[in-house]
């Protein structure tokens, strides 16, 4: 396995973990812990270990619908477009596929949607488009993703959520450095 | 990037993570995409279509551009609205785009109203509701499922609960909550569907009389257009409404009526256009039936007698009269709409209307009754069931006791929270709820939770997470408007036409069309489903005016036929027994009710009260689009209307804070009150649809106050089973102290005072 090919499908994981992450699989969580080690991040122990009902009811509440509104949606629109859906936001994330050649496969999110950015860094990765990947990160990824991460552990979420982000936080500031340098 | 192993991953790691075998399922290489950078909607595409926001679905143009709506815009082909649509027609963009909205079917995980969910995938949902729909069938038998429907969509939903042999197939809170009583009225008086809409020529009316109407607060463009034709025309405009409406605003005469004494007027003006032969003698006589019933049963209600009943200057109750009198027979008599308000007069209440109108002649003339002119579609069962397929009325009805509720669809929705709670006469165990909100429509709220609370089990399918949603076990989310088929808008008025809508942008998240969802639905219960797609199903109802879904779309998603809205004299007959209009009523004699309505008083408030009373306002529809960004922006709450000097005497002031506490001790969230010489001291109104109870509706949430919530009295009309809305009685609370309301108006002995419960 190429290494960079490494990279693309860790962020290809990560999208597919913000995803609505059902059946966390053995193998999944097994990667997630090494993750961890590897990039030396704390983790609480119960993080990896969450019941699948329990991790369908704390993803719904934090990102779907919940009493007194959702805390983190995971959108772009939410943080820079006035906390409303379908903004600036997603047609600058629209305009980013578009360079690429790409646009989501599926219309059923906007597509400042989380996970789909972070699967446009791995095709990007895939594409060794680095020149647009920096241009990504800086100009639109990395301008709201800090914002949502910070709505996200404003509600105490479950120690998974807390190590998912962590991770995808380290993983997009180690990769920034790396195009930036 | 220069090096690429910065990541230092473990080989371990690396080894972990091809083994997931991961591909990029997110993303697809685009065509050549059009992209439009003119700023706002210039460059959109522009797609025909038809609003939602409220029932009344005017032709709409829908502009979309770079895969976003951004503006909608009146239909120019429609000849009833035009270019022209309401606030909430605009503001349906954001119905759309709504962070709030449902996006995925969730499925409970805490206790009922608890607020925790799951999302679970539409395979799981659907499987688990027919799961339910078979054990509670075969448990409890298949009359102990109900469902409550309203909308465009809700009829393929309806089909299947039909199919499963319910009796409980569709409770319209719609209709046993708002227009029921009218209809059973006017049809029982001229044998025609004249009240939804409301099939009155206003556009060329002389006079219009409204009484209790929101017209002008409740905005349906088409109507409100004709509406001020009219009055630009010098149409005479008399309101009787204890508020001063928007209505009221634009009145020649304005009748601050006592509430719940309407009746009275009504049958005093009849006695008194028939005492002075004012009456259109030629109509009565060659098209009516039953005008000797009529005219000895109401020559003891006098002018004078309404006056103090009503409490009403006699002189204005004359002028009024009079003017109606000198339009004959080009009056437009409002047959009323939301109508479910006192209990025991409100079927006599509209027959008293329907009278009044025939009376004047106003049938069948310009600015008078019209006849609707129907378009020739096509007939289209959403179910294909088997030949032999049979359903059995229930041993004992829950309808059994109210004799003319057997006439339309389903049964009256007390009925079944009734029930629901008590098991007779038979048990209901399973709700399916479709478009509509129970808990900020039907009276007694909390009656409707105990209710639910009992049921084996709730699903619900909406746009939004309303109260009724929060309070079922699966939730489906349900496509805008704007992003689905539907039923075709049929205009059947004096205008006549045939509208599409159709999906202007992919449903968003996972929320699914009515048709795919009822479809994915029946296949789980065992029905085939006639047609593949919505598509398929229109084309269908389109085929008699060779017509398809692709050809109404490219003519501007709009076919316009030729309307009749005047019958010739010679040909003129009516859908009742005699083929005439029944001012006297047989059939609801034969049913020990009156044949020509009496007057029949609504309680007075109990000592220390004021009678609640609610409306609309122009930017809201029911308690549906509080949560809209732009509609909540411009209405986010609503206020108390207090009359000046109640106030005065109260030492309240414009602006003040008070809790409202109902006659059962039901209290209220805090609300501002607005002191107004626009209402009579014996009422206090409050904008219907504020103060959500459902915590997900973040804009909504306990902004204003609901008056559902402040209604724990009603009565049920004893003809066709509607609930009451406007039994209730409130008093204030300030700074923690009880405030009784002074009677600033006295009421005469004739009219009974509601007494307080023992306990309250």
């Amino acid at each position: 396995m190429k290494k960079g090919a490494d990279l693309s499908q860790l962020f290809i994981l990560l999208a597919k973990l913000w995803d609505y992450p059902t059946n966390l699989s053995p193998e999944t969580k097994e990667v997630l812990e090494k993750l961890h080690e590897d990039l030396g991040l704390s983790t609480s122990e119960e993080a990896f270990s969450i019941k699948d009902e329990e991790l369908r009811e704390e993803y719904t509440r934090l990102f779907i619908n919940t009493p007194l509104g959702v805390p983190a949606p995971p959108f772009a629109s939410v943080y820079k477009g006035g906390g409303l859906l379908c903004q600036k936001p997603m047609e600058e994330a629209m305009a980013f596929y578009r360079r690429a050649g790409v646009g989501p496969a599926s219309e059923n999110e906007p597509a400042d949607y989380l996970p789909l950015e972070l699967a446009f860094v791995a095709y990007l990765l895939t594409e060794g488009k680095t020149e647009l990947l920096r241009e990504f990160l800086n100009k639109h990824l990395l301008s709201w993703f800090p914002l949502f991460r910070e709505a996200l552990l404003k509600a105490q979420p479950h120690q998974f959520f807390v190590a998912l982000v962590s991770l995808t936080e380290a993983l997009l500031s180690k990769l920034n450095e790396e195009v930036s340098a | 990037m220069k090096r690429r192993d910065f990541l230092k991953l473990s080989g371990a790691t690396c080894l972990a993570l091809a083994s997931l075998e991961l591909d990029n399922r997110f993303l697809r290489r685009l065509e050549a995409a059009e992209v439009s950078e003119l700023p706002g909607s210039l460059g959109a595409k522009e797609i025909p279509s038809v609003c939602d926001m409220c029932f009344w679905r005017c032709p709409i143009i829908v502009k979309v551009k770079n895969g976003k709506i951004v503006k909608i815009e009146g239909n120019p082909k429609s000849p009833t609205n035009g270019t022209r649509i309401c606030a909430r027609g605009n503001a349906g963009i954001q119905a759309v785009y709504d962070k709030d909205r449902l996006k995925y079917p969730l499925k409970r995980t805490g206790a009922r109203g608890e607020g925790k969910w799951a999302r679970i995938s539409w395979e799981e949902a659907l499987d688990e509701i027919a799961y339910n729909i078979k054990k509670v069938k075969e448990k409890y038998g298949v009359h102990s499922l109900a469902l409550f429907d309203h909308g465009a969509s809700a009829g393929f939903f309806r089909e299947i609960f039909e199919a499963l042999g319910t009796e409980n197939f569709s409770n319209e809170p719609a209709f046993f909550q708002c227009v029921g009583p009218t209809i059973l009225a006017y049809l029982f008086t001229y044998g025609y569907q004249a009240v939804d809409p409301a099939k009155i020529d206003f556009e060329n009316a002389k006079a219009i009389l409204l009484v209790g109407s929101h017209l002008g607060e409740n905005v349906q463009v088409s109507m409100i257009k004709s509406w001020i034709t009219a009055l630009e025309k010098g149409a005479k405009l008399i309101v009787v409404d204890p508020r001063f409406s928007v209505a009221a605003g634009k009145a020649d005469l304005w009748l601050p009526i006592r509430p719940g004494t309407d009746m009275a007027l009504l049958l005093a003006w009849m006695n008194y256009l028939i005492e002075k032969g004012l009456y259109d003698k030629d109509f009565v006589k060659n098209y009516c039936e039953g005008f000797e019933e009529v005219k000895e049963a109401v020559q003891g209600y006098t002018l004078s007698w309404a006056a103090k009943i009503c409490d009403l200057p006699e002189r204005d109750i004359k002028k009024a009269i009079e003017i109606l009198a000198e339009a004959k027979p080009h009056v437009a008599i409002h047959p009323g709409r939301h109508t479910a308000w006192y209990g025991p007069q409100d079927v006599q209440r509209h027959r008293a209307l329907a009278i009044l109108t025939a009376l004047l002649g106003a049938v069948n003339v310009p600015g008078g009754m019209y006849f609707p002119t129907k378009p020739h579609l096509q007939k289209a069962e959403f179910l294909e069931l088997e030949e032999d397929h049979e359903v059995e009325p229930p041993e004992e009805s829950l309808k059994e006791d109210i004799p003319f509720a057997n006439i339309f669809h389903g049964s009256p929705t007390d009925c079944i929270i009734k029930a629901t709670l008590t098991g007779e006469p038979y048990p209901v165990k399973l709700w399916g709820v479709c478009g509509v909100n129970l808990l900020q429509t039907i009276p007694n709220p909390y009656q409707t939770i105990e209710a639910i609370k009992k049921l084996d089990f709730i699903f619900t399918i909406d746009i939004m997470p309303t109260e009724s949603s929060f309070w079922s076990d699966i939730v489906l989310p349900d496509a805008t408007y704007l992003e689905r088929y539907d039923r075709l808008y049929v205009c059947k008025e004096n205008k006549c036409y045939v509208a599409l809508r159709q999906p202007i942008i992919k449903p968003m998240f996972e929320s699914r069309p009515p048709f795919w969802i009822a479809k994915e639905l029946a296949k789980r219960l065992g029905f085939k489903v006639r047609f593949k797609d919505e598509v398929e199903y229109l084309n269908h109802q389109l085929e008699p005016l060779k017509l398809d879904v692709e050809k109404l779309s490219a003519q501007g998603g709009i076919a316009v036929f030729p309307a009749k809205p005047f019958r010739d004299k010679e040909d003129l007959s009516f859908g009742t027994d005699s083929e005439k209009v029944e001012l006297y009523c047989e059939a609801f004699e034969d049913e020990d009710f009156d044949g020509v309505p009496k007057f029949i008083p609504a309680p007075a408030p109990p000592k220390g009260y004021v009678r609640l009373i609610y409306g609309r306002v122009p930017v809201h529809t029911f308690a549906k689009t509080m949560n809209n960004l732009w509609l909540n922006h411009e209405w986010p709450e609503n206020k108390l209307w207090v009359n000046d000097k109640l106030a005065k005497q109260l030492g309240l002031k414009d602006g003040d804070e008070v809790i409202l506490e109902n006659q059962d001790g039901t209290r209220s969230d805090p609300i501002k009150i607005f002191v107004t010489p626009g209402i009579r001291p014996d009422a206090v109104y409050l904008a219907h649809g504020f103060g959500s109870r459902s915590p997900m509706m973040t804009r909504a949430y306990k902004k204003g106050v609901s008056d559902t919530f402040l209604m724990t009295h009603y009565e049920n009309d004893p003809m066709m089973g509607a609930s009451s809305h406007r039994n209730n009685f409130v008093r204030f609370i300030k700074d923690g102290k009880v405030i009784n309301i002074p009677e600033l108006r006295p009421v005469p002995p004739e009219i009974p005072r509601f007494e307080l419960k023992k306990s309250a």
